[in-house]
Formats: structure tokens, sequence, C-alpha cells
């Protein structure tokens, strides 16, 4: 057992099994295949051990940055890894300079290009002129909006004494389709304690992927030195599946895994990717109730296999491979916990 | 002074709680019901408290690996579905290839062999009711110092160092000295015990004596159950059923390691775990010792004999004249007055000088025996017979 800080934080841990019925537009075609039309939300609770403890109660942010055209960006980073740290953290406090800590931040690049128009082969006829074979252009029937942010961070003691240190690159990537106004979020990493719907649901402007960027960038820095403590809507696939899922919802991820492990594989191999989908999340959610860092390390690196082998049956789900970036923040922090661990047996 | 430790649990102990040390006590639940010749009940009952073990803490691998054995036990369930999670999730269990239901000696009754009994003592023969024997090691624990502080007791450090002493005085105990090993206060940690259980099942071969003396506090999961869980060491944690789960040893632990792991064909236990500390916040003193369900499933086997101070709801009483434990005086008499006399009759005459001297003092104490078997003569002061017991030598 470990009896770590770590160990004593981690027995806190709390899943919550809230659940949902909501009906899906977005991924239902991909949880068809007679399988089902609706999926049901489930909400992990998902706490996440800081790698690293900042000393003393103050901390400086400094944000550099290599353009001055990102200096706009850089400030807005600045605050938003403030309110961060001191949002999960209370005890800690900003402070101009000369703070216990030091967490230092370069905006090596900043870009959200304009975004790009493509004909969706899959929406309903077009333009009349294409029935007769003519020459109408095809009108765009989606939008590609992205957006990428690349910065470098580190945190030291006032002294000098290097923490932590990451290069930290968060891409944003969303499709809107005009035809059905449906979207589909391509690479999305969670925002602590609010809600995707509310957090990106009416992306529409720069200055809204703007934000998204920087308020991503800002969590996963403040997740690396304070202990934090976040929501994530998962979906649970139903249909064939459906009589397993009450043990999720009842946050028995146990027999959940056991269950799907132990039936017979779906007969074609896109219905079974969603029973190796349900088996990936049971993986995640049992990582985030380990006690110890290596155990939640063997879950969530089994977790991602399980989604990664559900992606491979289905190519066609996006929704497969959307937690795993969730996953790698949450691997990101035990790798470096169990670095700290063996560096301080030795 | 009675000498009685109950833990009053903080609250009532619910096994649909998550945790993993919730896990673990489900697991030694589960142990509690192993026998040798387990019904089919008990092995059902066992395989659903392992379930549970295992949802409550999916990364405890033993509640896995335990699974599988008794599953296979019983010819039902999945057993390989169990031993592969079991084997992800680094079983200890596992790594040792534990088996609760195999026994490391014959069942009870075997008759006497012609066949040497081991390759080290010269001309042994495995005859029971030969008190001889090659090797005699002994693992003797007494904790009078805890680490919380509240649970200290006066005389069991004392019960274990005068026990320890007698074992190597070569006129009475006749053990060599370096096969004493002593376990006291703050080096009395679970971890330690458990090593120092490690040692005696390691090093005891099948003609030799094994002998565990064990002084402190005992105690129940539960206050409305009869009879000691668990063995209260210097690090563990009583004030919460999760610390004391994470932190004491089971009683079944050491039942266990008795039953399969001992491969000594003579094996004595001298338990004096129903102490109390007295009124401690979050515990209630209430009389308990070892139950005689768990005295049934340590003397499986062959040439087990446990002597336990008290009866399951007697209280261990400590005597200041005496300055020991009522129970051990009487002991460290008889072994001294009656170094040839086998476990039985040095039994007789403890518990009838216990009782009798308890009855003085308006007090009710009857010290408990049983054994496996009536052919085993076991004489802790025989002497040993191979001679290079006397010197150091490493066994293996």
């Amino acid at each position: 057992m470990d009896a770590t800080p770590l160990g004593t934080y981690m027995r806190t841990l709390v899943l919550a099994a809230s659940l949902s019925l909501v009906p899906s537009l977005t991924f239902g075609q991909g949880f068809g295949q007679g399988i089902a039309k609706l999926k049901k939300t489930i909400t992990l609770q998902r706490k996440l051990p800081a790698a690293v403890q900042l000393p003393g109660s103050a901390f400086t942010v400094k944000v550099t940055a290599v353009n001055p055209q990102y200096r706009e960006v850089a400030e807005k980073l600045r605050q938003m890894v403030e309110t961060e740290i001191m949002r999960f953290n209370a005890q800690l406090s900003p402070a101009d300079s000369d703070g216990d800590s030091i967490i230092s931040i370069a905006v090596n690049n900043f870009n959200v290009p304009q975004p790009t128009a493509t004909s969706d082969p899959y929406a309903a006829p077009l333009a009349v002129g294409n029935k007769h074979g003519g020459g109408a252009p095809q009108q765009p029937t989606a939008y590609t909006i992205t957006g990428t942010i690349a910065v470098s961070y580190q945190a030291k003691t006032r002294a000098g004494k290097t923490l932590d240190a990451e290069p930290i690159t968060v891409k944003f990537v969303e499709e809107v389709n005009t035809a059905s106004k449906a979207k589909e979020f391509v690479s999305k990493i969670p925002h602590p304690g609010k809600s995707k719907a509310t957090e990106e649901e009416h992306v529409r402007t720069v200055g809204d992927v703007e934000q998204i960027l920087v308020t991503r960038t800002a969590d996963r820095i403040a997740a690396r030195v304070v202990n934090t403590d976040e929501r994530v809507d998962a979906m649970l696939a139903r249909g064939a599946l459906e009589e397993y899922n009450k043990y999720a919802e009842a946050g028995q991820w146990t027999d959940f895994a056991e269950r799907l492990e132990t039936m017979p594989p779906l007969p074609r191999a896109e219905e079974d990717a969603y029973r190796l989908y349900n088996i990936g999340l049971a993986n995640e959610a049992l990582g985030y109730k380990a006690t110890t860092s290596d155990a939640a390390k063997r879950y969530f690196e089994k977790a991602v296999i399980d989604y990664r082998k559900a992606s491979e049956a289905n190519p066609h789900e996006k929704y497969f491979l959307e937690p795993v970036n969730r996953i790698e923040i949450a691997l990101e922090h035990y790798k470096k916990l169990a670095t700290a661990t063996a560096a301080g047996k030795k | 002074m009675i000498r009685v430790l109950l833990l009053l649990l903080p609250f009532a102990a619910t096994y649909a709680q998550e945790g993993c040390p919730v896990s673990k006590d489900l697991v030694v639940r589960a142990l509690e019901l192993v026998s040798a010749q387990p019904s089919k009940d008990d092995l059902a009952n066992g395989i659903l408290l392992l379930k549970q073990a295992a949802q409550a803490c999916d990364e405890n691998g033993d509640a896995w690996y335990y699974r599988t054995v008794f599953e296979r036990r019983l010819g039902q369930g999945n057993p390989d579905y169990s031993l592969g999670k079991a084997r992800e999730r680094n079983s200890p269990a596992l790594r040792d290839s534990e088996d609760p239901f195999r026994l490391a000696t014959p069942t009870r009754g075997v008759k006497a062999s012609a066949a040497p009994i081991s390759t080290s003592a010269p001309a042994v023969r495995r005859d029971p009711r030969d008190p001889a024997v090659a090797h005699k090691w002994a693992l003797v624990v007494g904790v009078s110092k805890f680490h919380d502080t509240r649970l200290n007791l006066r005389y069991t450090r004392k019960d274990a160092e005068d026990i320890a002493a007698l074992f190597k005085d070569p006129a009475t105990g006749r053990f060599a000295p370096d096969h004493v090993r002593l376990i006291a206060d703050e080096d009395a940690t679970t971890v330690n015990v458990r090593a120092g259980l490690n040692w005696l099942a390691r090093m005891a071969g099948e003609g030799d004596l094994a002998v565990i003396y064990i002084a402190t506090h005992g105690t129940a999961r539960e206050h409305d159950v009869a009879g000691a869980n668990y063995v209260v060491t210097y690090d563990t944690d009583v004030a919460s059923l999760d610390g004391l789960y994470s932190t004491a040893i089971p009683m079944v632990e050491i039942s266990n390691d008795i039953r399969t792991r001992l491969r000594a064909l003579k094996v004595a236990l001298f338990l004096d775990t129903c102490h109390s500390a007295g009124a401690i916040a979050q515990t209630v003193t209430l009389p308990s010792s070892i139950s005689p369900q768990m005295l049934d499933r340590i003397r499986e086997g062959t040439g087990r004999a446990i002597i336990a101070a008290s009866q399951v709801d007697e209280s261990s009483y400590e005597q200041a004249r005496y300055g020991h434990g009522l129970f051990t005086y009487y002991l460290l008499q008889a072994l001294q007055q009656q170094k040839d006399a086998p476990l039985d009759r040095l039994y007789a005459w403890v518990k009838d000088q216990v009782a009798q001297d308890a009855e003085r003092n308006h007090w009710k104490q009857h010290p408990v025996f049983s054994a496996s078997d009536t052919e085993s003569a076991i004489v802790i002061g025989a002497a040993p017979l191979n001679p290079t017991a006397f010197f150091k030598l490493p066994r293996r």
C-alpha cells in the first residue's frame, strides 16, 4: 500500500456516477448499427494529484511571449493560470514578484487561422446543378476551425531549484456542419469544474477559440502544481450492452468490466468496438479510484489500449479516441509522480 | 487489571462501503472461512466476500487471487479470469503461491513413519510421539509501548523478554540463541512481525520445533463479534476501522502461516492477546481472545498446539506483584520447573494456577488448550538432536 501523501489523497476519491439520458445527435449514427440510437452520459469524478508541490503560500506567474504578437495571449494566460491555481488551492495566493515559487511560461507559438471550408460527402444533396452533373460549384457544407498554442512551462523555487518543467501544446479542432448544425469535437481536453457544453457549445469567433486554448493551457499548468478536481462527462454505449450499464451507473466498475470482458464478443467488429470502448471506460474510472500512482497508471494505460482497440475496430466513431486525450493528461501526472517517488527512494 | 481490548467501531461496519482497507478485511473474512475440508456453503460465501472485496478495491490483487483459489476449490466460476486480474495487479499471495486450503503437514492423525524427517538431522524418525526434534526455533513478540500511547501495556514486553531469555537458557529452554527472535515494542511493527513469521516458516524444517509467543492487544473487527480477528502491533492505527484493517495483522494470517507454511511437525503457539489499555476514546474494553473457530483452524494438520491466555469471553490480567501477566508468570514457572514435560501437561498446571490465582483476586481467567492430535508430543524444553543447532550455521 502506498503510504505517501498521494495515497492519502487518493483514498478520498469518490467516483460520482450521476447519470442522465441524452438524445444523441452527434454520435447516434455511430452507436447505431442496431445497437442503439441513444446513449447515456455518465459523469466521472476525476481528481488528480499535483505532480509537484509548490513550497510556501505565495507564487509568482511570469509569462513571456517569443513573438510580440503573442503578448496579449501571454497576459491572458498569466491571469488564467493564477485564477486556476487559486481555484483549486485557496491556500495559495499570487505575488507580483518574489513568490515562494516561480512559474515561468514562454508562449512559443499561437495560431488561430481562418476556418477552412470543406464539402461533406455524407451531407444531403446540395446544389440543384449537381443533379445534372453540371457546372454549379459545390457549396461548402462544413467548416473546420482550428487553433494551436505551444508554451514552455517551468516551476522553480525562489532559490532557483527546478520543480517541474514541461512543453505544452494544445490544439483545438472543431468541425461545424452547416447542413445539420451538429458539431464534432475532434480534440477535447476537458475544463476542470466546467461542463463542456457551457464552455464550447457556442464556439464561433476567433476570440472564443483563443479563450479555449488559453483556458486549456492554464488548466494543464495548474494541474501540475495543485490537486485538481473535475467532473468529466463520458458516453456509455447502449443497445446490446444496455443490460450491463446499471453496474456503471452504480459505480460498480469492477462488475461492469467483468461482465463486458467475459461476454462473447459481438459478432461484427464495428459493433464489438462499443464493448471495447465500455471496457476502456471502466478502466479509466478505476484509474481515478486507484489509491496508488502505480495502480492508477496501470488502469489508465489499459484504458488507452482499450480505447485504441475500439477505434481500430470502428474508425468511424471519433468519440472512441476522445477520452485518450484526457487520460494522457492523467498519465503524464502519474509518470511524473512515479519519477519523483523513485528519486525519493534513492 | 483487566487487559482486554475490543475496538468500539466508530461506525457500523457495512461492507457495501468502498475502499481498500475494507477490501482487505473482506479478504480476511473470506479466509476465516477456510478449512482443510470446507463446505460448499463456506466456499460460495467466500467467493461472494472476495467479489465484494474486488468491487470495493479493484486493485486489491489478493482479492482476485483468493477468488481463483476458492473458485477452483468449488469447481465453479471463472478462475482463469480472476487469476488474470490477480496477475495484472501483482498479487502478493499469487507471487507466494499461497493456498490456504493446502496444509503444510499431513492431516490430523498421521501415524508414525520410518522415513527420516530431515536430511540435515541425524537419524530422526517421523514419529509424532517422539519429542525429539532436530532444531528449535522461536518467534517471540511482546508490545508494551505502542505508537498510539493510549494502547500502552505494562508487562507484555517483559513477558516476552523473559520468555525469550528462558528459551535461550541452555539449562531450561535449550534453544540456540540465534534461533530465538525477539521483537518488542517499537520494533514490533506489522512489517517486522510479518518478517518474523516468514523467518520462522523459512527456517523451521519438518523435523523441527517451532514456537510462536505473542503478547499484545487482540481485537475483533466489530463489537458484537466474539474472538480476536486482528493482532495489534506497535504501529497499528486503531483510531478507525480503515486504520485497523490496513495496519494490524489479521489473526487468520497467523493461522494460515501455521497451517500452510510451517512445515515443522511440532508447532506451539502461545497467544496472550486479550489485553486492554483501559479507557480509550474510540475503543471499548470487552473480553476478546482467540475464538474457538480460529483455534479449530489453526490446529488443522499435525503437531499443532495452541495455548491461549484466556477464553474468548475472558480477560487477561496483569499482576503487579509478579511484574508479569498472570498467564506468562505461570508459564515461565512451568517451563522452568517441568522442562521435559509435554505441552499438554504444562498447560494443565498453568491453567490451574492461573484460574486459582485469578479467583483469589475475584477475576476470571481460564487458559485454553487446543491441539491437532493427542499423539504429537511437544516438549518445549527438549534438547535438539542436531548439535549444529548450538552454532551459528545458516540452515538454508
